[in-house]
């Protein structure tokens, strides 16, 4: 049963509340998490997207940035909500934090704003396990160096050997680059880049 | 910045055929056709004229990021939201050549419109002597993402100067859904892949209004529109391009107070992009405007990017394009001012081998 749970998990065909209840109980079940694990590696064999190494250790991983990221956002969602509308009506809920801060699931009503807001946070999770899972290991540099070993942190790329100023420089004159060169096909991630390398404030400092 | 029709470079020797890791797949493979030449222009096509929503993973090196996308093509208006939905919270919002940058954190929006867009709107100009001159481009076989056909092509490089290309483009929209930039020994060195994707019909305005309402943010405008754009040829010419580069376009402007004219040359091998920025030099040490500038002196690297800079008498360049060091390095290093000849574009290329033709 739980074999058809998982797979119907990675092929996006559970809804959101049934998702985040496979999700809780993987992130609790180790035997669980094993399982899920190897159907991932299973259809990444089948596709031949296997990654080179590293896949046994990516759910331990991907689940606690589950964790941080699908939890903080119902917090949050959750905080705006009882801040914006006074008459929130039948929610339960763990009293209003002003940050937000890793905290159990609460049980909301499925109202359309946070039905909403939970299918985008399951959105998100979905999104970091089928990703985390199928995009292959990535050199750390283009000359093909061994890549870490964990999962992408969320720190911005920036230039190398360069003082703050002339990055800077480069930024603007990167941005021209991307939006002289749009709908050539290797820049399509132009956007991509700028937004993750924090490129889109350095920019218009000039 | 304007089209440049100029000879295209020859194409060099074959180099050694495909990497055993593709022919160790064992997946049937295919030379490109006339055909498939043309899917690869619907691709591009698609990327700016169709109307898709979704969420993306962005991957480079050892950052990993995911985003929503919502672009709407709409009576030959391009618009497009792109919104972090990891790590710091930033949105992008285009609207054609006006870019808008929110940052709730900061409670900052910076708007600017950028002078040089679109000029690689056609792939087609280019033509498929172009791209295979320096890649092979193979068919793989068709695959399924998110649940939809997709067909695979493979942009193998013949030498250093390029990266190579993977792409996966939905088989009924040709919108690319995954990307993946391959390095040394076709290791990814960059990948971007839709997750999540939907072709609405129609996308409404809210789509593509900010998540959070900026009207109590610090707003700043930063537009080159001060700046007046200038006619005339280049004075700057390539003694040498790698392999299958050419000259596409340039533009000239002329900034508030400086000294000289600002010039930017865009080349392409039909897939790759090399811009050239030619500057005026600030000293070191002196001020232009409020704000203290170092420029660049040898090689930098971002990513998938690489820039290089150097002086050339009174001017600097600036040199930098989705490509290995090894190319923004040559182009640089082979970039001369020359008198500049009325009515002759001056901007003309000299190959680095023996001419062939297209």
């Amino acid at each position: 049963m739980f074999d058809e749970s998982l797979s119907a998990l990675i092929d996006g065909e559970l809804d959101p509340a049934e998702a985040q209840h496979l999700l809780d109980q993987i992130k609790r079940d180790p035997a669980l998490r094993e399982a899920w694990t190897r159907q991932h590696l299973l259809r990444a064999a089948l596709r031949r997207q296997l990654p080179a190494s590293g896949a046994h250790d990516i759910a331990a991983r991907v689940a606690e940035r589950l964790h941080a990221e699908v939890v903080t956002s119902k917090v949050v969602d959750l905080t705006a909500r009882l801040r914006c509308a006074p008459d929130f009506g039948t929610a339960t809920a763990a009293p209003v934090r002003e940050k937000a801060e890793p905290a159990a699931p609460v049980p909301v009503p499925a109202s359309g704003r946070m039905r909403r807001r939970v299918a985008m946070g399951f959105g998100l999770a979905a999104s970091l396990t089928i990703a985390a899972l199928l995009v292959p290991r990535m050199a750390e540099s283009p000359s093909g160096a061994p890549a870490p070993s964990q999962i992408a942190g969320n720190q911005s790329q920036g230039w190398s050997d360069v003082n703050p100023e002339t990055a800077q420089e480069l930024n603007d004159y990167l941005l021209d680059h991307h939006s002289a060169a749009e709908s050539n096909l290797a820049s399509v991630p132009a956007y991509a880049r700028l937004v993750t390398s924090g490129l889109q404030d350095a920019a218009y400092q000039r | 910045m304007r089209p440049i029709n100029a000879s295209f470079a020859p194409p060099p020797a074959l180099r050694a055929g495909f990497p055993a890791v593709l022919l160790g797949l064992a997946m049937l493979v295919q030379p490109a056709r006339a055909e498939d030449m043309d899917w690869l222009r619907q691709m591009a096509d698609a990327v700016r004229t169709r109307n898709y929503q979704g969420v993306v993973v962005y991957g480079s090196g050892a950052d990993m990021r995911t985003l929503r996308i919502v672009h709407r093509f709409q009576q030959g208006r391009e618009q497009e939201r792109m919104q972090t939905l990891s790590g710091p919270a930033v949105e992008i919002l285009r609207d054609d050549n006006m870019v808008t940058c929110i940052h709730p954190r900061n409670r900052q929006v910076k708007m600017g419109r950028r002078e040089l867009r679109g000029l690689l709107r056609d792939v087609a100009q280019l033509g498929g002597a172009d791209l295979r001159s320096g890649y092979e481009i193979r068919r793989m076989d068709d695959t399924r993402l998110l649940q939809r056909d997709c067909r695979v092509y493979v942009f193998v490089p013949r030498d250093e100067y390029r990266y190579g290309y993977r792409i996966y483009a939905d088989a009924v929209t040709a919108l690319p859904l995954k990307l993946e930039t391959l390095g040394a020994n076709q290791t990814t060195v960059e990948q971007l892949m839709f997750t999540q994707i939907e072709y609405p019909e129609s996308i409404p305005d809210e789509a593509l209004m900010p998540a959070e309402d900026p009207s109590r943010y610090e707003w700043t405008r930063h537009d080159k529109q001060e700046q007046v754009r200038l006619s005339g040829a280049s004075t700057w010419k390539a003694q040498r391009l790698p392999p299958g580069f050419r000259l596409i376009g340039f533009s000239r402007r002329q900034p508030p107070n400086a000294v000289a004219p600002v010039e930017h040359l865009l080349f392409s091998d039909g897939l790759s992009t090399v811009s050239v920025f030619v500057t005026p030099i600030v000293r070191d040490g002196e001020v232009e405007g409020t704000r203290r500038i170092r420029h660049l002196q040898g090689l930098s690297r971002m990513g998938v990017i690489s820039a290089y800079g150097r002086d050339v008498g009174s001017f600097r360049i600036n040199v930098m394009g989705e490509v290995p060091a090894v190319t923004v390095e040559e182009i640089g290093d082979n970039l001369t001012q020359t008198p500049a000849e009325p009515g002759v574009p001056s901007t003309a290329l000299v190959p680095s081998t023996s001419p062939s033709e297209r």
